[in-house]
């Protein structure tokens, strides 16, 4: 566990974000596993995670977004570590503001193109969000 | 007492405070700037989806939505070509069919209230798109109160369409709303040779019926309609650009079986859908015509 309390932060929302995207990667993949969410109205995850705009490059947006959740767990131990230098904390923040450009981008698809709001999906919009505002706040040295 | 006037070494000290500003970082700046930007994406979102009607509320008997249209005529042929193919063919050979017509014919038969005429217009619809264009599509579901109540699907009551390659002709005989007297109301009606083709091929006259180029005949539901039971309209068609649920797999599968048919009997045009692996492999299990 990360020694600040910006990477103690930052890190247990990755480990929730990495829980959720790897559930939703599961269950892509294996049919036997239920979606537990609903599935009509405006609240419907299989629409929007079956739908054109929920693969990359042939991969499940969720599978990204797991290997993002890593990522942010990774860096937050790094700037735990190297907490006397400045460049992993801009190296995660950078990572950080990735995320949040992307979440943007999946948000605008979700209401306008799909119409649907995916509830998995907004909890890991959330989180990284939330990851962004830590990584903001460490690096310009709030409270640390 | 008067105050004592600063001395200059003073007014120097507290000038070079003022003039100096505080270091700040300017990274926090990120944060209302992130914001500005969040709102701004969900207000034209919100404005985009009003105007496009993009997961409004879809009715019964409403007409097909862009993006639904779009996703159900415009599947990637790489997810066409994954389609899981479960071997069985459901398409027969017509037996004593006269020579075959050029342009080819594919005949429609089916009803409103029947679950198992909604479960063959996905694919047949999404097959036929390979092949022209449709227009006047609309929203239907199956009968609420017969079997596999309120399937989802499309009607063709309306519908038109256009193709350099084949000829479509569409019959909906009868409504999904019984009236009181539990019959479905009259839609269309058939011509004299659509009838004569429904009774020399299908006796029982049940529908759903299709005929494809006097050749290929189905008469069955190509899956159970319990695959698309919970689904609205817009998760079905979405799903067809994954092709990943069962429900999208069975279209996909038939959809490919349907389209090797119709390749069949339009002389393999248009030769990127006809040569596709997805086709290639579904025509291998069509029925062959005795040498």
């Amino acid at each position: 566990m990360p020694s600040t309390g910006w990477d103690r932060a930052s890190f247990a929302a990755s480990l929730a974000g990495l829980a959720i995207t790897v559930y939703l990667s599961v269950q892509h993949y294996v049919a036997a596993i239920p979606l537990a969410c609903s599935s009509s109205g405006m609240v419907n995850c299989e629409r929007v995670l079956t739908s054109a705009y929920a693969a990359v490059l042939g991969l499940p947006v969720a599978v990204w977004g797991a290997a993002w959740f890593a990522g942010a767990a990774a860096l937050s131990f790094l700037s735990a570590a190297r907490a006397a230098a400045s460049w992993p904390r801009y190296l995660t923040l950078g990572w950080a503001a990735v995320g949040a450009a992307v979440v943007l981008r999946l948000v605008y698809v979700e209401l306008a193109v799909i119409g649907s709001i995916c509830l998995w999906c907004t909890a890991v919009h959330v989180l990284v969000i939330g990851i962004f505002v830590i990584e903001v706040l460490a690096a310009s040295g709030s409270g640390r | 007492m008067p105050k004592p006037s600063p001395s200059p070494r003073n007014v120097r000290r507290e000038s070079a405070r003022q003039t100096v500003p505080r270091r700040r970082n300017p990274v926090i700046w990120l944060l209302p700037a992130f914001a500005v930007v969040l709102a701004a994406v969900i207000t034209a979102a919100v404005v985009h989806q009003q105007h496009t009607g993009a997961g409004g509320a879809l009715q019964n008997g409403g007409p097909l939505p862009a993006d639904m249209e779009r996703n159900l005529t415009q599947i990637p042929e790489t997810v066409w070509d994954g389609a899981p193919v479960d071997g069985g063919a459901r398409l027969r050979l017509a037996k004593g069919a006269p020579p075959a017509q050029k342009p080819p014919v594919v005949l429609y038969i089916g009803s409103e209230y029947c679950p198992y005429c909604a479960v063959l217009r996905w694919p047949l619809v999404a097959a036929l798109a390979r092949f022209g264009t449709f227009s006047g599509l609309a929203l239907s579901a199956s009968s609420a109160t017969d079997a596999f109540p309120n399937t989802p699907t499309l009607t063709m009551v309306h519908a038109r369409y256009q193709s350099p390659y084949l000829t479509l002709q569409t019959v909906e005989l009868q409504g999904n709303v019984a009236d009181a007297s539990g019959q479905y109301p009259p839609l269309q009606r058939l011509t004299a040779g659509q009838d004569a083709l429904f009774g020399r091929y299908d006796a029982p006259r049940s529908i759903p019926f299709l005929i494809i180029g006097g050749r290929y005949i189905q008469t069955e539901s190509p899956f159970s309609p319990g695959l698309l039971a919970g689904m609205d309209w817009r998760a079905v068609a979405a799903s067809l650009q994954l092709g990943t649920t069962p429900a999208a797999q069975a279209i996909l599968d038939t959809g490919n079986e349907l389209t090797a048919a119709i390749c069949a009997v339009d002389g393999g045009l248009p030769a990127p859908v006809c040569g596709s692996a997805g086709v290639r492999t579904a025509a291998q299990a069509l029925p062959k015509p005795a040498p």
